[in-house]
């Protein structure tokens, strides 16, 4: 169990003040010098992403780099846009996205909640438990040449199947694993009650346990949708030219175009945006999710 | 309505045995406790009646039909848990009303035998909020509702009470009492108060690792104990058991201990001289005498608890802290020398080796 | 429904009709709840690994049309490891990972203190912080070669401080160093967020306790804090290096493993292999001696999670 104490803990020593004491200055000095440089170290990256994709080229390649022109421009955006068929590959990262989230966590949560509440024969619940985390563990670049291999024999290259597919693949051990641990916190004696209420496995899971567990849903579909929108590896080798997603899209410019920055930036804006708000609008649940595996127990 | 029967049950968990071999009859509309300090097999009891937990060997019957293997939503029964268990996502009304919509009853008829049910427990106004927008003792009356509503031929209850402060436990006792007295429904009660099984029962079950030490009506477990786990469990304080052989007096054979001699009560031909016995004393039947010159039990008083409507005072005797009842408006004070009585009719005797009852 | 015919006190030892059988109802919905994520899982993830391996034992190029796989035996393993790439590539893997999240660790657990106190605008503060890792790593590796560019704003920086300015991509020492700045930036922002959870689900009372007796800050933290935090720190640091030895994205973007073969990792060699050479076979050997490596730390970690959750429980 965590050491979670029902105070609202603060490490109260460690910021404790000592009235107009020089160690408390100096301490608050320190502390708010290093939240500044990290602030800027974020901050200062992020700007150039969002302030090349609107300079020109006389300005983006000006030495020494010029901070803020006169003259902003919308011609990176108007480029990318009229030269690249970007709607399409945006539908592409939209489509695989939800599509391969919406299975993930369907599939995930029902093999989840059996391994965290069904005693199952052989000592299968750690079998698998295990199986899952070794899935979530093993470096994806290992199964990449047979899987290749295969989505061609099936002829799904360059198909959005392939990626949704794909994406489900990577998230189903990861949602079964956040999930499992979600599940065993709804207390036993919840379910025991809805057993003596007449319900089977079906109805205590979807009547009792998966709206208690909306939140902790949300955060792992979150989390699920954030991967498959960024994942590039499995996106560049099984897909050519219908079925790119964003990510593929802006490392071809590295190969193809050379210094064309104001449209790279620009579709890296338009790439890491959507799910920029999407993960700041849900920070709460996104934090519940990725704090799990560690902080959990 | 229903009778219960608990034939030969045992339940293992790998090498741990929770309940051994429990033969237990309950009749139709009886209050039945089980109780027993914590970890005796109470709660596990209850749960393979209510079939959340499968029995190791043997075999339950409800109404005289074995329900070995039929699902917990089959057995017709309702069940209190402790923590409650309220659906915390769902109304007052719909915790109410989940057990009926499960089983596919009338919109109708579930609103109306929710109405009914808050009314009897006085929750009417809360029906739309929430679990966590309710105190713990509203929180009970829900759980007490969702069970009332199912109308089941048998209620369980695993330590409603516990998780309620002092007083509010006491006032629901009583309601519960009134409550099912009116119902005349099957009631398996569980606690591990003796105070609650005592004044709720009609009969109780102890329990002690696992196995019953005796079941009875309260009173019949109060005055006649079986053992001396049984007559150390019920009684606040509790009984004080002190170690005597039997000797020859004057008057007949005498208890004697270090530091004090009781005459032995009757019947006494089963004594034999010199044999050893645990000698069990209830607070009430003490008599105190302030004469303690020459007093075959003397000893002086070491502590005085005021209750408010007794007094206890407690003293040294035969290597023990003896606990002794008294009147209210007792003068007794730390330091008093007192002589110790008591009639030998409510002495218990125990055999030091099994701690059996030696009275029956 | 069975009968029986007991009756009465006496209870009887006569076998009485069983329904077992009833029991079990649960069980065809579980089974139907965990097969689909079984069968999908076993379909690709087991199958594609069962498919690796029988690949290593075979010479195979797909760029020669018509060839099938041919029977080597454990050639391609032999192979891979004679091959000076491979070795390069994971010596690098091993010295980015761990120099990565060495940093990474240190840098978060510095933010987590600094971050831990609530206040005003220090929601807003971790909001920030997080963007680097919600970022699309192929974007955070463009990101940076523009900012890592000759005449780029870094180079800029570092001149204006009086530095000199540095060749990222040209110096293998310096691209070693830029790749792993990169992955610092960007998941420096995970050990922020798991050890802020720690921090605020530490019980108080020990650090009420250390106020009343005096401790000065530092005690506290090197007697307390980091001693309460160390279970976390551990899971949290293996959990990142399982990931960082994984690195791909950024790298393909950033270097693609140059110069020469100074940021080549495991991932984009076996890529390369695979996808550029076609040298199915050998890309398929490397996969599992990567493989075997990876399992044996997952073996680590869950027992130091393990360790972790007994040591948090006592
Ligand atoms: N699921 C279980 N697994 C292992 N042991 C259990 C389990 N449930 C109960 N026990 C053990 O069985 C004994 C009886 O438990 P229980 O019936 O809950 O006691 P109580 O009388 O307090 O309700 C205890 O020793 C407990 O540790
Ligand atoms: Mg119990």
């Amino acid at each position: 169990m965590a050491a979670v104490s029902s105070v609202p803990a603060r490490p109260a020593a460690r910021s404790r003040r000592r009235p107009s004491s020089v160690s408390a200055v100096s301490w608050g000095l320190l502390r708010w010098g290093t939240i500044a440089l990290a602030l800027l170290a974020v901050l200062v990256p992020f700007f150039w992403l969002v302030s090349t994709s609107f300079k020109r080229e006389v300005d983006y390649l000006a030495d020494p780099p010029r901070f803020l022109v006169e003259n902003w421009t919308l011609a990176g955006y108007e480029t990318l846009f009229s030269r690249n068929d970007l709607g399409h590959f945006f539908l592409n990262s939209v489509v695989v996205t939800l599509a391969s989230t919406a299975l993930a966590v369907t599939l995930g949560s029902l093999a989840a909640y059996t391994l965290a509440r069904a005693r199952l024969p052989f000592k299968l619940n750690g079998a698998l438990a295990f199986w899952m985390l070794l899935t979530r563990m093993y470096p994806a670049i290992a199964t990449a040449i047979p899987y290749f291999l295969i989505i061609r024999d099936l002829q799904l290259l360059d198909t959005r199947w392939a990626l949704i597919v794909t994406y489900t693949a990577f998230n189903l051990p990861f949602v079964v694993w956040l999930m499992i641990g979600f599940f065993e916190e709804v207390p036993a004696e919840l379910e025991r009650a809805a057993m003596i209420d007449g319900c089977g496995a079906w109805q205590r899971f979807t009547r009792i346990v998966l709206p208690i567990s909306g939140p902790a849903l949300v955060a792992t579909a979150i989390l699920s949708a954030i991967l498959a929108w960024n994942e590039f590896l499995f996106a560049v080798m099984l897909t050519r030219t219908e079925a790119k997603t964003l990510p593929v899209v802006m490392a071809g410019f590295i190969t193809d175009k050379g210094m064309l920055w104001d449209q790279m930036t620009a579709l890296g804006v338009v790439t890491v945006l959507p799910v920029l708000l999407f993960a700041l609008a849900v920070q709460r649940y996104l934090v519940r999710g990725l704090t799990l595996g560690a902080v959990k127990e | 309505m229903a009778s219960v029967e608990f034939v030969h049950v045992s339940k293992r968990y790998g090498r741990v045995e929770a309940v051994s071999d429990l033969s237990l009859r309950i009749a139709d509309g009886e209050f039945m406790t089980l109780v027993g300090p914590s970890g005796c097999g109470k709660s596990t009891t209850l749960n393979m009646l209510a079939g959340l937990d499968e029995v190791s060997a043997g075999e339950i019957l409800i109404d005289d039909e074995a329900v070995t293997g039929m699902p917990a939503s089959e057995r017709d029964i309702a069940m209190v848990f402790q923590s409650y268990a309220l659906y915390p996502h769902m109304s007052v009304r719909d915790n109410l009303g989940f057990a009926l919509k499960v089983h596919g009853e009338a919109k109708a008829a579930i609103a109306a035998k929710v109405d009914r049910a808050a009314a009897m427990l006085g929750i009417a106004d809360l029906l739309d909020r929430k679990p966590r927008q309710l105190s713990g003792g509203q929180r009970q009356r829900v759980a007490l509702g969702r069970a009332l509503v199912r109308e089941p031929r048998l209620f369980l209850l695993d330590e409603p009470l516990s998780n309620l402060d002092a007083k509010l436990r006491v006032q629901m006792r009583a309601e519960l009492r009134l409550l099912f007295d009116r119902l005349e429904t099957t009631v398996v009660f569980v606690t591990h108060d003796q105070a609650e099984a005592m004044t709720l029962s009609d009969r109780v079950a102890i329990f002690d690792r696992g196995v019953v030490q005796q079941v009875g009506t309260p009173m019949e477990l109060y005055d006649a104990p079986a053992n001396t786990f049984v007559a150390g469990f019920l009684g606040s304080p509790p009984m004080t058991f002190l170690e005597a052989t039997v000797a020859d007096g004057a008057a007949g054979p005498m208890l004697a201990g270090e530091g004090f001699a009781l005459a032995a009560p009757a019947p006494r031909d089963r004594l034999r001289r010199g044999q050893p016995v645990v000698v069990g004393i209830r607070p009430e039947d003490i008599e105190v005498s302030r004469d303690a010159a020459g007093h075959p039990a003397a000893t002086a008083i070491s502590l005085v608890e005021p209750m408010g409507s007794t007094t206890i005072v407690y003293a040294p005797l035969g290597g023990k802290l003896i606990a002794i009842e008294t009147d209210k408006g007792t003068d007794l004070a730390p330091g008093d020398p007192i002589g110790i009585g008591v009639p030998p009719d409510r002495l218990h005797l125990f055999d030091p080796e099994t701690g059996r009852s030696l009275s029956a | 429904m069975a009968t029986s015919t007991t009756t009465l006190a006496a209870p009887t030892t006569a076998p009485v009709v069983r329904r077992r059988r009833r029991r079990l109802r649960d069980a065809p919905t579980f089974a139907l709840f965990l097969l689909p994520a079984v069968a999908f899982l076993a379909l690709t993830s087991v199958y594609p690994l069962l498919y690796t391996l029988r690949l290593s034992f075979h010479e195979w190029f797909l760029n020669r049309p018509g060839t099938a796989p041919a029977w080597v035996g454990l050639g391609s393993y032999q192979a891979t490891i004679g091959d000076q790439v491979f070795r390069t590539s994971a010596l690098n893997t091993v010295v980015f990972a761990t120099g990565t999240v060495a940093a990474e660790l240190l840098l978060g657990l510095a933010l987590a203190l600094a971050v831990s106190r609530e206040g005003a605008g220090i929601r807003v503060v971790r909001s920030v912080l997080l963007v680097p890792m919600i970022m699309t790593p192929v974007v955070v590796g463009v990101l940076w070669r523009i900012l890592l560019f000759d005449d780029g704003l870094i180079n800029y920086l570092l001149q204006a401080v009086g530095l000199p300015r540095i060749l990222w991509f040209v110096d293998p020492r310096w691209a070693f160093l830029g790749v792993m700045l990169v992955d610092v930036w960007q998941w420096t922002p995970f050990v922020l967020i798991v050890l802020t959870a720690a921090i605020a689900a530490l019980p108080s009372e020990p650090f009420r306790a250390a106020q009343i007796d005096g401790a000065s800050r530092w005690q506290v933290f090197r007697y307390l804090t980091l001693p309460m935090l160390a279970p976390v720190l551990l899971v949290t640091g293996l959990l990142r290096f399982m990931d960082a030895i994984k690195v791909f994205d950024t790298i393909y973007v950033l270097t693609n493993g140059g110069p020469g073969y100074a940021t080549e990792m495991l991932s984009s060699y076996i890529y390369k292999q695979g996808l550029r050479y076609f040298n199915v076979g050998g890309a398929a050997a490397a996969s599992w001696l990567f493989l075997a490596v990876v399992v044996a730390l997952s073996v680590v970690i869950v027992k130091a999670r393990a360790r972790a959750s007994r040591t948090a429980a006592v």
